[in-house]
């Protein structure tokens, strides 16, 4: 069967003050049908460089996209193909993105943006496309979907915002989705709102879900398998259960320790260090500097992602 | 044994506050929002107060009747037994020496056009802290200890990450030196690395210091990383006041299961979201889209999967629960029969 969703060694480079600098390195992705995938890792990781890559939405200046191959089904879509992502954004590929404000028109009604949508890539007449919003929005759990509909996005609190964005995402019933960090700004009872929609989608529609995140918690209730992004490359891919139990990256460990846990007070550790500045050029391995298992070899050569034990993990000296 | 008592730090009783209504497709064009209802707890010297509920449930409002940034409509807050309502300008000065806030959004609290160095001096030069040149040092000394270096004194903010800024806003908040910090979901935008040495620092701060923080978050987990006592608001209300050990090991009030059922768990084991997919939608929207009513019965019936007759009808009072005094809830199913 095909994946819903391929991506063989994509790449991004921005412009920087000595030349190009590689934000997103070679990275390779499958997603299956009616999965959920996340994908996590700290601010400054390239995490949303990689969605806006794959849905096509880095041209001209804003970033130099490279892949092999990016194929939504069938269709190669990539940034060789004559038309890119264009014809199947909105429609068999979407995205919920962080930030609700930017993301949505602030002069037309969130109704106004959702059924826009619906009646450009299905051909729906207004009637239609009013009905097929107002359903979403309610499935979505809002009582008061015509209120909503006639809404303005300032007229909505943050968490309503946002629960809009992913009713106009469900809307369309793509095939594939890209949830970049779709909770962070929502209160844990929201957030458990909106995850429920996410997954009611990945299994009524059958799309493809790839959650980006930096909350663990959340790939936890959600997805199969977890892919821990550092500095522009996946450095661990694997089930996140077995992740979860044995993780082998020392950065993996150290994301997991991070997440404060309800059933503990034990206290939690942030990792040391911060992300290095991708403009700073270095031989080996990104996480070496704040890595404590660290050995010479990791600042001499990149370690390569490579299958052990049925899980992908590039690091020298893993757990 | 009987220490003649001292006031707590901070008291808070009877606290009410309203906001005007608004128009629009949502609003209900009525004129006033009930913001606070009469809430009451204590902090203590040294002490960390946890406060729980999800958007729109008062926690800000709080936050900033304490910092003096809005008026309440009725009740009082006490600083060392002192109403705040009956304090001259020169008391109500030194009080907002003593409160001292860290707010939510680390980008929006600082100015962007002063250096940090300007940002750090103006608390002390407005409080008349030290001469000129002790204030340098003493604003280099802060970022020392939120583990920034002294070159930070001339950048500007955007040169910072947002765990950064969000550690320069608790050096400024510290400061004046001040007896109780208020941190209102201070560490929500942060992502889980940086917030956890965050926590660490607050931890850390609370013990070298004797300071007491006032903790608010929606997220009960990263609230049990600090608090001493956690309070847990619904519409206005205190609904469940306890120390954190019998909070979470026997949360009285639904609201507050529901709150601790929707943080999400790493371990795939601990029966975590999905495997709540049937009964999860009764949860959160209502708090969204429901207009605020000012019913007479319980201002979580309407979402309570327990909720009795007399539930929507009479509305609870604040009692103790059997056997604990200092844990008290508002509930008419607790104590169960």
């Amino acid at each position: 069967m095909t994946a819903a969703l391929s991506v063989h060694e994509i790449s991004v480079s921005l412009p920087g003050p000595g030349g190009l600098i590689r934000v997103v390195d070679q990275v390779s992705l499958n997603l299956e049908r009616g999965e959920m995938v996340g994908l996590a890792g700290e601010s400054g990781c390239g995490k949303s460089m990689l969605a806006l890559a794959i849905m096509g939405l880095l041209r001209g200046d804003k970033g130099h996209v490279e892949a092999k191959s990016v194929a939504l089904g069938h269709h190669e879509a990539g940034p060789s193909s004559s038309h890119g992502m264009v014809d199947h954004r909105g429609k068999r590929i979407a995205m919920v993105f962080q930030e609700p404000t930017t993301a949505l028109d602030p002069v037309f009604t969130v109704g106004w943006q959702i059924s826009a949508v619906l009646r450009r890539r299905f051909n729906l007449d207004r009637a239609a496309a009013r009905d097929r919003t107002l359903e979403s929005l309610s499935d979505i759990g809002f009582s008061d979907a015509t209120d909503v509909y006639r809404a303005y996005p300032h007229q909505l609190s943050g968490g309503m915002r946002q629960l809009v964005m992913i009713a106009m995402a469900t809307a369309v019933r793509p095939e594939v989705l890209i949830a970049d960090e779709p909770t962070t700004a929502l209160d844990v009872t929201t957030q458990q709102q909106a995850m429920a929609q996410l997954r009611a989608l990945q299994r009524d529609a059958g799309t493809a879900v790839l959650l980006i995140t930096h909350d663990i918690g959340l790939i936890a209730g959600s997805c199969s398998r977890i892919m821990i992004m550092y500095s522009g490359q996946i450095v661990e891919s694997a089930r996140y259960e077995t992740l979860f139990q044995k993780p082998l990256h020392p950065y993996s460990a150290g994301l997991l320790a991070a997440v404060p846990r309800i059933g503990s007070a034990t206290p939690v550790n942030g990792i040391a260090g911060h992300v290095a500045p991708l403009t700073e050029q270095r031989v080996g391995c990104r996480f070496a500097e704040r890595c404590a298992r660290a050995i010479p070899v990791c600042r001499e050569t990149r370690p390569t992602l490579l299958d052990r034990e049925g899980r992908m993990i590039a690091c020298h000296h893993p757990l | 044994m009987s220490v003649p008592s001292r006031p707590p730090l901070l008291e808070v009783k009877g606290l009410r506050a309203s906001y005007r209504g608004r128009g629009g497709p949502l609003g209900d064009g009525k004129s006033a929002i009930l913001a606070l209802e009469d809430v009451k707890f204590c902090v203590e010297r040294g002490q960390v107060l946890g406060l729980a509920g999800e958007s729109g449930s008062g926690k800000s409002t709080l936050a900033r009747l304490l910092c003096q940034l809005k008026t309440p409509d009725g009740g009082d807050i006490l600083l060392d037994g002192k109403p705040l309502g009956t304090m001259s300008k020169a008391e109500k000065h030194e009080y907002r020496r003593r409160v001292q806030m860290v707010f939510q959004d680390p980008s929006t609290t600082l100015s962007p056009r002063r250096s940090i160095r300007q940002t750090l001096l103006e608390p002390l030069s407005h409080f008349g802290i030290g001469s000129p040149p002790e204030r340098e040092r003493m604003a280099i000394e802060a970022l020392e200890s939120v583990d920034l270096e002294a070159s930070a004194m001339h950048r500007l903010p955007h040169q910072f990450s947002s765990g950064q800024r969000q550690r320069i806003s608790i050096a400024r908040a510290l400061l004046p030196r001040p007896d109780l910090l208020i941190a209102d979901e201070a560490v929500s935008s942060l992502d889980v690395s940086v917030q956890a040495r965050i926590l660490g620092f607050l931890n850390r701060l609370r013990q070298e210091r004797d300071i007491a923080i006032l903790f608010i978050s929606h997220d009960l987990a990263v609230i049990r990383q600090l608090a001493d006592n956690i309070g847990v608001m619904l519409r206005g209300r205190l609904v469940e006041y306890a120390s954190a050990d019998a909070l979470f090991s026997h949360p009285a009030h639904p609201y507050t299961r529901q709150l601790l059922a929707a943080v999400p768990d790493p371990d795939p084991g601990s029966g975590s979201s999905p495997h709540l997919a049937n009964n999860e939608t009764a949860l959160g929207l209502a708090a969204i889209t429901a207009h605020r009513d000012e019913s007479a019965g319980c201002r979580f019936a309407d979402r309570c999967p327990e909720a009795m007759r007399e539930c929507h009808r009479i509305r609870p009072a604040l009692r103790s629960r059997p056997g604990s005094a200092a844990h008290v809830v508002e509930c008419h199913l607790d104590p169960p029969e």
